[in-house]
């Protein structure tokens, strides 16, 4: 399948979206704002793809989520993770401590919310209904991640992706989100939207 | 009033911090699991005043437990707690039955006003529709 520079816009500016709400809840878990930074789409199959996004050797924290069709990953830097771990379980009332395990389970329930959002939002706008599976909690170098959640992903068709990188200025921190969908999706989203 | 809960959650951050919200609103938590067949064991086990549910489970979702569960028992008082709000979900889970779909993060007035609209049953055996799902 072959997508139209305008159906690429349309694609993107939906996703865009959907980030909006991931940003909103990583504001609720860290009380700093989040604003968008980048995004970008393109079809491909091979995770090297991705290696030049980023900085693939950076060791991340995060977790995928994924249903037919569709594939998300939310990956946070050493740093961002440690800070949003600790805001994420402060907020608990019940002081619960910040062990590194706590830390990596903290993480991947931060990613499944804020990959929920995104996902939720993009589903509202195109009238789907799907339930994403339980978190996969990673961690590793940034390309070995990427390219394990390419692994577990059966796309019919080509894959497309949409890459986003949000921050917070005034916690020094950010995320990576990347949300991957099939051909079958691709269509039935821009059967959906204005362009 | 202080109800008696089965918590249906698989990551153990979210199944302590729903169990301290809990806890800090009086409430009782009276059994955790995270699949179909056991919470419905469970379910039988305690009869709990409500059970809060996640939709994101590694073997059944939320949505299949809450269906499986009104099965069961009719008069289950269901909260599901998820990061999926998606429009048609919520329509689906409240069509299911459920008393509310609380998005996460978990808020604690949130939590507080859903259970509020839960009363503590009296242990009866189950209502009418109490035959056990076909799985």
């Amino acid at each position: 399948m072959k997508i139209t520079p305008q159906d690429q816009q349309a694609i993107l500016q939906l996703i865009e979206r959907g980030v909006e709400a991931s940003s909103s809840k990583l504001a609720a878990i860290s009380g700093t704002e989040w604003q968008i930074r980048t995004t970008s789409l393109k079809a491909c199959t091979e995770p090297q793809d991705y290696e030049k996004l980023g900085q693939p050797g950076q060791y991340v924290f995060g977790a995928h989520c994924q249903a037919p069709g569709k594939m998300c990953l939310a990956l946070f830097p050493e740093r961002s993770a440690a800070l949003l771990a600790r805001t994420f379980l402060a907020g608990s009332g019940k002081g619960l401590d910040t062990t590194p395990q706590m830390q990596e389970l903290a993480v991947a329930e931060v990613s499944n919310i804020v990959i929920n959002a995104a996902a939720g939002a993009v589903a509202d706008r195109c009238g789907m209904a799907f339930i994403l599976s339980a978190p996969k909690s990673v961690r590793g170098a940034r390309a070995e991640v990427i390219k394990a959640a390419f692994g577990d992903f059966k796309p019919f068709g080509k894959i497309f992706s949409a890459y986003i990188h949000l921050a917070s200025h005034e916690l020094a921190a950010d995320c990576t989100l990347m949300l991957m969908l099939d051909d079958l999706i691709v269509n039935f989203i821009l059967s959906t939207v204005d362009r | 009033m202080s109800l008696r809960i089965l918590i249906v959650e698989d990551s153990p951050i979210t199944r302590e911090m729903v169990k301290g919200m809990l806890g800090m609103l009086g409430h009782q938590v009276v059994a955790e699991t995270e699949a179909l067949n056991e919470t419905l064991a469970a379910y039988q086990q305690h009869r709990p005043d409500a059970v809060a549910i996640d939709l994101s489970l590694p073997k059944e979702d939320g949505l299949t437990i809450l269906k499986a569960l009104r099965k069961l028992d009719a008069r289950a008082r269901v909260v599901v707690v998820s990061g999926n709000s998606q429009a048609r979900i919520r329509e689906e889970v409240l069509k299911a039955g459920a008393v509310d779909l609380l998005a996460k993060p978990i808020e604690l007035d949130a939590l507080r006003a859903s259970l509020e609209r839960i009363s503590p049953h009296e242990n009866n055996p189950p209502g009418p529709a109490s035959n056990p799902p076909a799985h």
